[in-house]
């Protein structure tokens, strides 16, 4: 095989990405057969493997750039607000005004929820969907000027040292790293007081903390490497909490990152950061060097001897580098296509070796727990409520929410676990918009499907309804589930970090068409259920919205995408395909009544 | 119910047991050990082929190790330099195949696309899936998981599509046939015309699908019709990565990947070029690999490499015809090897039709090819009187060598021919007859000897006449090889047997009773070339006797290793081991050796077929036939003496060189006489001028005392370099020195890379293509605005051209009479003679 190692002991396949990202900007933004040529010739690789990565990553052109490049997001909330209209619209304009100059393109959720429709051009980021401003800004990129974008500064700068989250009020001091290592530097001091603040990983898989910690820790390398990985990758639709973060408090996840080296024995950690995220790249990297500034990374941490080198790695993009393992593929210059597991990547990770991957907010809490104690974020969290009875004991900690959609005030907010759906709208988010009524819920960006407003109990865990409801009910009001990860599975639902609420009058067939879409084209195409079912499942919906499916067709057509579903949720490799025909799967179980009504309409147009 | 209604006070669920029991459940089954550790998967060690667990499969308990040797696309293992198997982690199919597949051709009760055994599996397609069950502290855990990958672990349980568990059965068969669905679906042909040995169209069958419940693709995935040799239909590529990891992994081409993203995904080469104008070598084995038709040899690709062999056969007025793939799978000889390599390989197979007195093949021959008999009388000839061709000592050189050169020896009777090994000649027979199944010329055709007898039929017959590659996947593959053996042990075992070396005190009657009881204890096997059959020091536990090919027999002396003999068919090997364990008496007689243990190391110098005996029977055949002991002792006493005085005689010759420079293997060497030569480069340039302007010698290379082996091809007895070729275009013809390479060569190395010695070497030529006219012309392409030739890559080698005189034109041209062209005997002796 070919196998060569650069100096640091890496297979120099890993240098792939980064000497294509090289050449391109070398270039103006895209890569010529010469240059791949180049490339595969310089780190000594074949050129299909070249052309493996370049045609995987969203980053990689072969072909010039034109003056300007538009992205419209088209998932979710940007979706909801009319994102693939305006799209066709904007495509429309540019043809007519500018020619081959613009290319307009729809895109899948680029992290800016909470200012539907989101767009970019050139990476620059223009929000708030006013298509008037659209053209401004287009028009001043072409005329070489400042087309003035948004910044995500704006929305996070308010949140700076409010989070309880943030032990440091804004600035960050290292304090537990500082302390970890002036006490004995003990493992099993940090490992107890995660445990007992039950802190569960917070990128959607809800693993214990503590025990993936005590994993990386106990495995055995081969040549003596552990590594961490901060995910930073936040490419689910609806989720943008990990944005704030990085911006408002990224002291918080870079000393968990640093605290995890140091407690199961790394010495070098990344974070992985989506590639439209250029201003988190840019305080990430800050931060870093502030941190090393002050003795809290890099050499001899606070004159203890030892050492932990982090860097943040840019994402060369799309949404399946969030998966853990592929996100690991990535890092080591291939295609993004997840591994099967087992083996974990606490032991079998990064070139093999043990490697520890969180999301940016589960190593942001590590700081506040190892400061207040395990107790104390084991005390927060509603004992009580509607749902939680006698579970509320097991309810622990806090945890921020993205809520996007149909709400008055959308945005990210930290609330203690356990807090009803009713409650984060209402409360935090200034109820729904425009007095609309809830027509549909994601409560996990669109992977758990679509919940209907009053959730039929025959969808939920059977020994749930069994054994903890007291009292006949045909259905329950989604504003009384508790947002709390343990809780969702023992009633039935799927929560993420990314709720995006939709409110009546929205076409909510077309928005599930349009997240099984998203994972259709999101899919990496390497196991068979999820490259050709999402595409199949995707055809059926669109067959459906376009009025083209028959009462009587619907018939065979309800089993076949059941038993499809459940076969991609049962034998994809990863999480994308598991949850890939979920969108359609949701409709045709929670809203069977929309879809008997897209049979009788007569052929509807199916957006693209 | 709603918010509104319910008191916040008032617990309406205990959820608290439920949420304490469903815990986040993150990782794949089988994650952990029994201690609750995550385990590391590592590369499989040697000993984890010894250390066995249990399972069950489909009800059935089955012990089976933890891990198995990796195998070639036959089904043989693989071996690494020192001969020991390459383990890898057992998974749930290769434990499947273990339990459920007792003879070859049985199917497996798992079906598989993306996988082969003979490839790294990545478990992609998910036909393979099974229900496997997990015993965990905290219950018991149920999943599909794809059986190609999963490995093995104590106490699993697991269910195929064809568990007795019916229920558990038919879970496993409905995600299948949804995965199947999916496939068929995107992959099969609309027309439903399928080719033989599409894969997925089987899988379907045997789960019974007719029709695939979704919807067709609409998505046009494109042809690629650009290789002169294979065409893509992307349309059908299911894109299960098996020609990918055969050329990248087999054959380390490195040409194909994968190109796109999710449905878009396609299989490309290099960036994405078309595969004629990629760095594709053509090799094949990519559309050999490949399970759908979108990867399979163009027709034309076909018809042109018959209509050649057609004309080959025209002009050296041969008749005969050329069997296609279609009509040789039918043949149980052929039928397990695969369709698309007998297509690859469509030229290879001739039928000869022989009348009475045809001669089939001429002793002394060079040839590049086997027969079958399929029906017919031959009578076998050797040189001379009827004789025994035998490894004999011979003269010179060759002499203290060891017997290399294979000579016609006038014993009398028995013909042990390695070219007739499998046909049943008894006791002075010289007829074989209506023997299907039986190969002939395997010795010349393998490895290169000359044609060791002449066979002339007696009546009208039929041959199928097989070049190497075939030959060699019937020797390699396990349905074709089931088929051989059998023949062997019937007709020619026993007779093979009874000619040994060994038996020579016997008297006839008690040869044959003495090789009746060896017969049924043998064992046949294959080694390749190189690999090592034991080692010195190794515990002596096996006596083998060679069918095919040659071994070398050297000892470690200190650091230098030093060849002692070189073994051909006929002999057997590995007695002294065993006989210094035979008691006092005889372990008296061998006081130098550490009882039972290997006196030398002996390795296969080429493709390689033994009789093995284990030792214990060989002992008993000791007792059973006394007589034999004392000579057996005699001879090897006679040996190790040798051994011994060719130790010290050795070391005072220097010629270390020799051995390890392959010298004595070379038939024409070229030799600069130092003295004379004045560096004018003559010979260079009058090489380059007979070869298109290229030399193909370097007045560079070994020197011994006053003469210099230049780099020029030395035809050598044994030429490596014609190991492998992918489409047969180097071979050695008629009974000719000179390695002669056609131009049909498609440049992929190989055989340059097999030159231990750097004499073959790869040059561009502007590549030619006949025309419709059915005239050659460049082929020409445009870069960047300019027309320029299609570079194509050519091995070149000494063709030990005849200039006017007769002599290469490197001789000729010498105008100081410094050069010269001999053997490396020869050489030698002038060294030795100084």
């Amino acid at each position: 095989m070919n196998e060569s190692y650069n100096t640091d002991g890496f297979r120099t396949e890993s240098l792939i990405i980064p000497a294509l990202h090289e050449r391109q900007n070398a270039r103006g933004g895209y890569l010529t057969s010469a240059d791949m040529a180049a490339v595969a010739a310089e780190i000594n690789q074949p050129l299909h493997r070249i052309q493996a990565v370049v045609s995987f990553y969203p980053h990689f052109r072969t072909e010039p750039p034109p003056k300007a490049c538009v992205k419209i997001c088209r998932d979710m909330a940007c979706h909801l607000n009319g994102s693939v209209s305006m799209t066709e619209r904007m495509k429309a304009w540019c043809q007519q005004e500018h020619g081959a100059e613009v290319e307009v393109e729809g895109v899948s959720c680029l992290g800016r929820c909470d200012r539907p429709p989101a767009a970019t051009i050139n990476d620059q980021l223009i929000t708030a969907g006013d298509e008037a401003r659209m053209k401004a800004a287009i028009t001043s990129v072409l005329r070489d000027e400042d087309p003035q974008p948004d910044l995500d500064w704006d929305l996070a700068e308010p949140k700076v040292g409010r989070w309880e989250m943030d032990c440091y009020g804004g600035v960050g001091r290292y304090d537990a790293v500082r302390q970890f290592l002036a006490q004995g530097a003990d493992p099993d001091v940090v490992l107890a007081a995660l445990e007992k603040a039950n802190l569960l990983g917070m990128g959607g898989a809800g693993g214990r903390a503590y025990k993936k910690w005590r994993d990386v820790l106990d495995a055995t390398s081969s040549h003596g490497e552990k590594f961490i990985v901060c995910n930073a990758d936040e490419s689910e639709p609806g989720t943008f909490k990990d944005r704030e973060i990085l911006l408002a408090a990224p002291h918080l996840t870079i000393e968990g990152v640093i605290l995890a080296g140091l407690v199961v024995g790394a010495k070098r950690g990344w974070i992985y950061v989506r590639h439209e995220y250029p201003e988190q790249i840019e305080r990430c990297e800050k931060e870093i060097r502030r941190a090393t500034e002050m003795g809290a990374c890099g050499r001899n941490l606070f004159a203890s001897g030892r050492d932990f080198h982090l860097n943040v790695f840019p994402s060369p993009g799309g949404y399946i580098c969030g998966e853990q393992t592929a996100l690991i593929e990535a890092m080591e210059g291939k295609r993004a296509e997840p591994r099967i597991r087992p083996p974990e990547l606490q032991t079998n990770g990064l070139y093999q070796q043990p490697t520890l991957l969180s999301n940016v907010e589960t190593f942001a809490w590590v700081p506040a727990i190892l400061r207040d104690g395990g107790e104390w974020f084991a005390g927060r969290g509603l004992k009580s409520g509607p749902l939680a009875g006698t579970a509320g004991r097991l309810v622990k900690g806090k945890r921020l929410f993205s809520v996007s959609g149909d709400v008055a005030r959308p945005g990210v907010y930290e609330v203690e676990n356990g807090t009803t759906l009713g409650e984060l709208i209402d409360v935090h988010c200034g109820g729904m918009k425009d007095g609309k009524q809830i027509a549909a819920v994601a409560l996990s960006g669109p992977s758990g499907g679509l919940l209907s407003p009053r959730v039929p109990i025959s969808q939920l865990n059977r020994r749930f309804v069994e054994s903890a409801l007291s009292e006949e009910l045909s259905d329950m009001d989604v504003r009384d589930l508790p947002l709390d990860i343990n809780l969702a599975r023992a009633i039935g639902f799927m929560l993420g970090a990314g709720i995006v609420v939709y409110g009546t009058g929205c076409d909510v067939l077309a928005e599930a068409v349009a997240n099984s879409r998203f994972y259709r084209n999101e899919s990496c195409g390497k196991c068979v259920p999820c490259r050709i079912g999402s595409q199949k499942i995707t055809e059926m919906g669109e067959a459906l919205l376009a009025g083209r499916v028959s009462e009587e067709q619907l018939q065979s057509f309800q089993p076949t995408a059941t038993q499809l579903g459940d076969v991609m949720t049962a034998t994809s490799i990863c999480g994308l395909g598991q949850v890939a025909a979920a969108p359609m799967q949701s409709i045709l179980k929670s809203f069977p009544e929309l879809a008997r009504q897209a049979c009788r309409n007569d052929s509807r147009e199916a957006e693209q | 119910m709603s918010s509104d209604a319910v008191p916040n006070d008032r617990p309406m669920f205990d959820l608290g047991a439920l949420a304490e029991e469903v815990l986040p459940d993150d990782e794949g089954l089988f994650a952990r050990d029994v201690d609750g550790q995550l385990i590391r998967v590592e590369k499989a060690t040697a000993r984890e082929l010894d250390e066995s667990l249990s399972l069950t499969i489909n009800g059935e308990t089955l012990t089976v190790r933890k891990a198995v040797p990796t195998r070639d696309s036959q089904g043989n293992v693989i071996n690494d330099p020192d001969g020991a198997p390459v383990p890898r982690l057992t998974t749930i199919f290769d434990a499947a195949s273990r339990a459920f597949v007792k003879r070859p051709g049985d199917p497996n009760p798992i079906p598989t696309l993306c996988h082969k055994e003979h490839l790294p599996p990545i478990g992609v397609c998910r036909v393979c899936l099974v229900e496997a069950t997990e015993e965990t502290p905290r219950g018991r855990r149920s999943r599909l998981v794809p059986s190609c990958v999963q490995r093995v672990s104590e106490g699993m349980i697991v269910h195929t599509i064809d568990s007795p568990d019916r229920q558990a059965a038919a879970r496993v068969r409905a995600a299948t046939s949804i995965v199947v669905e999916l496939l068929m679906a995107d992959h099969l042909p609309a027309d439903g015309e399928v080719a033989p040995g599409n894969e997925l169209s089987a899988v379907a069958h045997r789960l019974g699908i007719d029709q695939s419940r979704f919807w067709a693709s609409n998505a046009h995935r494109g042809c690629d019709d650009s290789s002169k040799m294979i065409s893509v239909d992307h349309e059908q590529c299911i894109l299960c990565g098996r020609c990918q990891r055969g050329c990248n992994w087999v054959k380390h081409n490195e040409v194909i990947g994968r190109s796109g993203k999710g449905y878009q995904t396609r299989i490309a080469f290099d960036l994405d070029d078309p595969m004629g104008h990629s760095s594709c070598v053509s090799c094949g084995e990519c559309a050999v690999s490949c399970p759908t038709g979108a990867l399979e040899f163009k027709p034309t690709f076909i018809e042109t490499q018959i209509a050649r062999l057609r004309d080959e056969l025209r002009k050296d007025g041969q008749d005969g015809d050329i069997v296609t793939a279609d009509e040789l799978i039918g043949y149980p000889l052929f039928s397990g090897i695969p369709y698309k390599f007998l297509q690859f390989n469509g030229a290879a197979v001739v039928r000869r039709r022989l009348e009475a007195g045809d001669v089939l093949c001429r002793e002394g021959d060079y040839g590049s090819t086997a027969f079958v008999i399929m029906d017919g009388e031959f009578e076998v000839f050797l040189s001379g009187t009827r004789g025994a061709v035998r490894n004999r000592p011979a003269g010179g050189f060759f002499g203290w060598l060891g017997g290399l050169k294979t000579v016609a020896e006038k014993v009398g009777g028995k013909a042990k021919l390695a070219d007739v090994g499998a046909a049943a000649l008894g006791e002075n027979e010289r007829i074989i007859r209506n023997q299907d199944d039986v190969i002939l010329g395997e010795m010349t055709c393998m490895n290169r000897y000359p044609r060791s007898a002449t066979v002339v039929a007696t009546r009208p017959g039929e041959v199928l006449e097989i070049k190497r590659n075939v030959l060699y996947m019937l020797q390699r593959n396990s349905v074709s090889r089931q088929i051989l053996d059998r023949v062997y042990r019937e007709r020619s075992l026993r007779g093979q047997l009874s000619g040994l070396p060994i038996f020579r005190s016997l008297s006839d009657e008690d040869k044959l009773k003495a090789a009746s009881f060896l017969r049924d204890k043998a064992d046949l096997v294959s080694v390749d070339p190189g690999q090592t059959i034991f080692r010195q020091g190794d515990l002596a536990d096996h006596y083998y006797v060679i069918r095919l090919g040659f071994v070398k027999i050297s000892q470690e002396d200190g650091l230098a290793q030093r060849v002692l003999n070189y073994l051909g068919p006929g002999n057997g090997f590995g007695e002294i081991g065993l006989l210094s364990t035979l008691g006092d008496r005889w372990s008296e007689e061998f006081e130098d050796l550490r009882a039972g243990t290997r006196t030398a190391t002996c390795a296969a110098l080429d493709h390689v077929e033994l009789i093995r005996i284990d030792g214990d029977d060989f002992r008993e055949l000791l007792e059973r036939f006394p007589e034999l002991r004392d000579p057996l002792i005699r001879e090897a006493k006679e040996i190790l003496r040798r051994d011994a005085a060719d130790r010290h005689r050795l070391q005072s010759l220097k010629s270390d060189d020799f051995l390890d420079q392959g010298l004595y293997l070379a038939q024409s060497l070229l030799v600069l006489d130092l003295e004379r030569c004045t560096r004018c480069d003559e010979c260079t340039k009058a090489c380059a001028d007979t070869h298109q302007g290229v030399t193909r010698l370097v007045r560079e290379g070994l020197r011994f005392d006053k003469y210099l082996v230049a780099s020029s091809c030395r035809s050598c007895l044994d030429p490596y370099c014609l190991v492998g070729c992918p489409v047969d275009a180097i071979h050695r013809n008629g009974d000719s020195l000179e390695i002669e390479i056609e131009d049909y060569c498609i440049g992929c190395g190989l055989c340059s890379d097999n030159c231990p010695y750097g004499n073959i070497n790869m040059h561009g030529f502007p590549k030619q293509e006949v025309d419709a006219k059915g005239k050659l012309r460049t082929v020409y392409q445009e870069i960047d605005g300019r027309k320029l030739p299609v570079v194509q890559q050519r091995a070149t080698t000494c063709d030990l051209c005849k200039s006017i005189d007769g002599k290469p034109s490197c001789v000729y041209a010498c105008p100081h009479d410094a050069a010269f062209r001999m053997t490396g005997e020869e050489l030698l002796r002038r060294t030795q003679t100084q």
